[in-house]
């Protein structure tokens, strides 16, 4: 294979994991059948970056992970730099334990996720509660982490693959 | 002269290196500050970002339809599915609803001759004309602390800032943003919504708010005003943002002396939505008719 076509097929590749971050901030947005609008849906953008600051922290620098947040902020019309700031802290953090997680099992990964999840939701909630002059109903918040803890699982597999293809 | 520029271009280089290596270095508290001030400043003017994100919104609105369009063929599938168990029993229940129905037709002809026949005897000014802007619903804020949807109408259509926005039973929101393509609909249940409204029965009018559940609440009522469940609630028009009389829900319970407003229409269910127009003016509406017909 020449250097040429392996450059080539290495962008192809890339441009693959960018385009799955913009599907994962485009699902955000659109309604679900069964789920409403408290199903969770903030967790898809943050497994993905969660899982790829985990696996792949060079493909993902600081900068995108600001950008993605800032874009879905500014697609969900909430307060914008808000899930910018979240994900930068998440992104922060996951660095930090990379080591740790990347010796991890499975599910010592998903607790991982679980706590990063209920992080960000967590900062959500009183940012939102002062942003209102009031303190939000907490059931809402908690069904909410409920379906994003169990939407890591359902949304990893496309991303292992990703990751099989990227090692390639 | 020459050697010292040489010597200077590479001094250059060297602090532009150097000063990349710290932006790298300390980029994510850099940005972590950026987002801070940005959150910062969206929390002191909300409206500062509004241009921003409906530009967004715009370029990608084709985006959003395309991912969003399998889930909403899934939706419709669920919805007939399950519709097609319950269309006997539906059945039976629209047959008995059409029999009530032409009894309250004859009576609604009845009293509509009388009250034009009282209005041309007082000589009442015409209610303005409404029009509707039928539109589909694309997406939602994604959050369970903000309460909007994505439509996919905007300024091309007509659409404008504040406008009434209603579901299949009655009223569910207002235009808060409008872009060239989409608009973003603030729901009455989100927090930072307030309606002015009339208690049908009572005839008191009050404040429709948002509690981010499905429940809405009721606020500046006089103490002494009793409301009762099943109390309809309409818009009062006051202040002129929304027209008179669209329905919104009724008071379905009464918590620690407030009464809770149960919405006529599932703000989530709605797959298609209308948009009210704000009304035309009379005046002009019956010059309009007196060029269109040629007559006084």
């Amino acid at each position: 294979m020449s250097r040429h076509s392996f450059f080539g097929l290495h962008t192809l590749k890339l441009f693959g994991l960018y385009i799955l971050l913009f599907l994962l901030i485009l699902l955000n947005l659109v309604k679900f059948p069964l789920l409403g609008a408290d199903g969770g849906k903030l967790s898809f953008l943050l497994i993905g970056i969660y899982f790829w600051t985990i696996y792949r922290p060079t493909l993902l620098p600081y900068p995108m992970v600001f950008a993605s947040g800032l874009l879905l902020d500014l697609l969900s019309g909430g307060l914008v730099g808000l899930n910018a700031l979240c994900f930068m802290i998440v992104a922060m953090i996951v660095r930090g334990q990379r080591r740790f997680l990347l010796g991890q099992s499975w599910s010592v990964v998903w607790a991982g996720f679980c706590v990063a999840v209920t992080l960000v939701m967590g900062i959500h909630y009183v940012v939102y509660s002062l942003s209102s002059l009031t303190i939000l109903p907490p059931i809402p918040l908690g069904f909410n982490l409920i379906i994003s803890y169990l939407l890591y699982p359902l949304i990893l597999p496309p991303m292992i693959l990703l990751n099989r293809v990227l090692s390639d | 002269m020459g050697q010292y520029s040489r010597k200077d271009k590479r001094k250059q280089a060297m602090r532009a290196a150097t000063m990349a290596v710290r932006i790298g270095r300390y980029s994510p508290l850099a940005l972590t500050g950026i987002a801070a001030v940005l959150l910062l400043s969206s929390l002191i003017s909300p409206t500062l970002w509004g241009g921003p994100r409906m530009a967004t919104i715009d370029a990608l609105t084709p985006a959003i339809e395309f991912v969003g369009a399998p889930f909403r063929m899934m939706t419709e599938t669920i919805s007939d599915a399950s519709g097609l168990t319950k269309i006997r029993a539906e059945n039976a229940r629209l047959k008995a609803e059409n029999k009530q129905l032409h009894e309250w037709y004859q009576t609604a002809m009845l009293l509509r001759s009388e009250n034009q026949s009282l209005k041309d005897l007082l000589n009442v000014i015409p209610e303005p004309d409404q029009s509707y802007i039928t539109t589909r619903v694309i997406g939602d804020s994604g959050s369970s602390f903000v309460k909007t949807v994505l439509i996919e109408a905007g300024q091309d259509n007509a659409v404008e800032e504040g406008q009434a926005v209603l579901g299949s039973q009655g009223m569910i929101g207002r235009v808060i943003e409008v872009g060239k393509r989409a608009s973003r609909v603030l729901l009455l249940n989100d927090i930072n919504s307030h309606v002015p409204v009339v208690v049908e029965g009572a005839n008191q009018r009050a404040v429709l708010s948002g509690t981010n559940e499905d429940l809405l609440v009721l606020i500046h009522l006089p103490p002494d005003v009793l409301v009762e469940k099943g109390s309809r609630i309409i818009t009062s028009g006051s202040g002129g943002l929304f027209p008179t009389g669209l329905p919104i829900g009724e008071v379905t319970e009464i918590k620690n002396g407030v009464p809770m407003v149960s919405m006529y229409s599932d703000p989530y269910g709605a797959g298609y939505v209308q948009i009210v127009e704000k009304p035309q003016d009379p005046n002009v509406r019956q010059s309009i008719k007196t060029l269109t017909t040629g007559s006084e």
